[in-house]
């Protein structure tokens, strides 16, 4: 038998249990193996190690310990070691899962709250404008009515804006508007000198302007989700955002795209660009029975004028190039823009 | 050479007896049968796992499940048997269990602190004469402790049935349901493997 086979029996040949033949076969291996010989010695010594170990003994409180164990609990108690038993493991993870839980919440509320933030300025124009129109007004709402015809909108500046970015609103009833401010805008200029008649005298100049408006294809329906939408854009998003913003609303529903005009429209595409320069719209004009703004007058710092200007040049076409300032001694000035649809 | 083998020891009242009274209801009985196996089944225990915690809180799990079963106990095998039979279970099922994988895989820092809870090391330091001796003894079981550990688990427990228990060749049959021959060769390729892990050690 080789070396494997013997040492395979030296355990039991320590224990005994071999009968005598095979304890024959072994021990005849031992005499002439040294490695096998060896081998026994160290197991030998192993076992006898093993054997006289110290045992290891309960506690003291062993039997105490099993009683409590045995001992109904009560609701409570159980319940308490199903959430928390064993500390070490449960208590870290339910304080990291209520960690987890109050970062998502904040989170939320952040999200909720800037988003609250974005919709402020537009809720604020919006309800002025429909506060200025006649009750009849708001009683017929411009969006169920389709059979108006495209009317026109600002002309777009070639090579400057995308299509959809010039929509426009339509208005159906024309209402002359008393001269008064329409928005009363914070401005540490409002004591401004009036130089020329006009709904605004005590500025220092009022200037003409021409805005040319073409028909463009835009959402008919008006409301706050749309608002939300079309809020200002990085450049670069222009075209997809402005594709997404016609053709869906919010909930991701596609909503009917008409040619349609919207007087709310317009003017809240020029009070977006107003209220950065920290001017007024001071009135507006309709045309008689038509849905259509006429024109506008509007106050802004005159250091905002350039500026201005160039807004509104981004916005539709001028007919004609906006003057230079004449006077530069005033604080405000006052615009009176036209606007021109083609028939 | 069979000699060495350990038998448990005996007790004033046989365990039949007291078995018959824990199944009428004597919790009295119970306890005396608690008191008569605790600590083999202990030392048991505590060399299938390696820790002192662990291996007294699944000894007081074997003693509840051994009272919520007994009344199905027939008396066709010794009780320690039945006994040891169940701790087996109830050890497999602690390794197996999340709770106890988790504290394998962390570093217990309470290791230090354990013999204030009776661990067997502090006993061996005042049983020694001196406490260099004592330090050795505490190291060579440390590491006896560990390389059994370190065994497969089937190899593990007829190891320690057999050398630490000191039980025979058809009590560990009995109690681990192999046949006589795999306990054979099992103890004796589990006994070849420790002494690997142990050479030079001991």
């Amino acid at each position: 038998m080789d070396c494997a086979g013997i040492q395979e029996l030296l355990s039991e040949y320590i224990d005994g249990t071999l009968d005598a033949k095979t304890v024959q076969v072994v021990e005849e291996h031992l005499s002439v193996c040294v490695d096998c010989k060896e081998t026994l010695a160290s197991l030998s010594a192993m076992v006898e190690e093993l054997n006289a170990l110290e045992p290891v003994k309960a506690p003291a409180d062993f039997l105490e310990k099993i009683h409590q164990r045995m001992e109904p609990r009560s609701d409570f108690s159980r319940l308490f070691r199903k959430l928390f038993v064993p500390f070490k493991i449960k208590i870290p993870l339910q304080l990291a899962a209520a960690a987890t839980a109050s970062i998502l919440v904040v989170m939320v509320l952040n999200l909720q709250q800037s988003e609250y933030q974005k919709m402020e300025p537009l809720k604020a124009s919006k309800s002025e404008w429909f506060a200025e129109k006649p009750k009849a007004d708001h009683l017929t709402p411009e969006f169920k009515t389709k059979t108006k015809p495209p009317a026109p909108v600002l002309e777009e500046a070639p090579g400057r804006l995308s299509d959809s970015e010039q929509g426009m609103p339509t208005r159906r009833s024309m209402v002359k508007k008393p001269v008064q401010p329409s928005i009363q805008m914070e401005s540490e200029r409002s004591s401004s000198v009036v130089a020329k008649a006009g709904p605004s005298a005590g500025t220092g100049q009022l200037i003409e302007l021409v805005l040319l408006l073409k028909p463009v294809v835009i959402g008919d329906a008006y409301s706050p989700h749309i608002a939300m939408q079309k809020m200002p854009l990085a450049k670069g998003d222009k075209k997809t955002i402005e594709k997404e913003r016609t053709d869906k609303d919010t909930f991701g529903r596609k909503f009917e795209t008409k040619q349609q005009y919207q007087v709310d429209d317009l003017l809240f595409r020029i009070n977006r660009i107003i209220w950065p320069l920290k001017g007024t719209i001071l009135t507006k004009e309709y045309h008689r029975h038509k849905d259509r703004l006429k024109s506008i007058y509007v106050q802004i710092p005159a250091k905002n004028y350039a500026s201005f200007c160039r807004e509104l040049t981004r916005l539709a076409t001028l007919k004609t190039p906006p003057p230079a300032l004449a006077d530069k001694s005033f604080d405000t000035v006052t615009l009176h823009i036209n606007f021109t649809f083609p028939e | 050479m069979n000699n060495r083998i350990k038998k448990p020891g005996g007790s004033s009242c046989p365990d039949t007896v007291l078995i018959r009274a824990v199944q009428a209801g004597d919790m009295a009985a119970f306890d005396e049968l608690v008191l008569k196996y605790k600590d083999r089944l202990f030392n048991l225990v505590y060399w299938f796992l390696g820790d002192y915690q662990d291996a007294n809180d699944c000894a007081q799990e074997t003693f509840i499940k051994v009272f919520k079963s007994i009344k199905k106990f027939r008396f066709e095998s010794a009780f320690s048997t039945w006994l040891y039979r169940i701790a087996i279970n109830t050890c497999k099922n602690k390794i197996k269990s999340s709770a106890y994988r988790w504290k394998k895989k962390t570093v217990s820092l309470e290791t230090s602190n354990s013999s204030k809870n009776g661990n067997p090391f502090s006993e061996i330091v005042n049983g020694s004469p001196t406490p260099v001796v004592a330090l050795e003894k505490k190291e060579r079981m440390m590491r006896i402790q560990k390389a059994i550990n370190s065994l497969p688990e089937e190899q593990n427990k007829v190891v320690v049935l057999r050398d630490i228990q000191g039980l025979s060749y058809q009590d560990i049959s009995d109690i681990t349901g192999l046949n006589l021959g795999t306990v054979k060769s099992r103890l004796a390729r589990g006994r070849l493997a420790l002494k690997n892990r142990l050479k030079g050690r001991i």
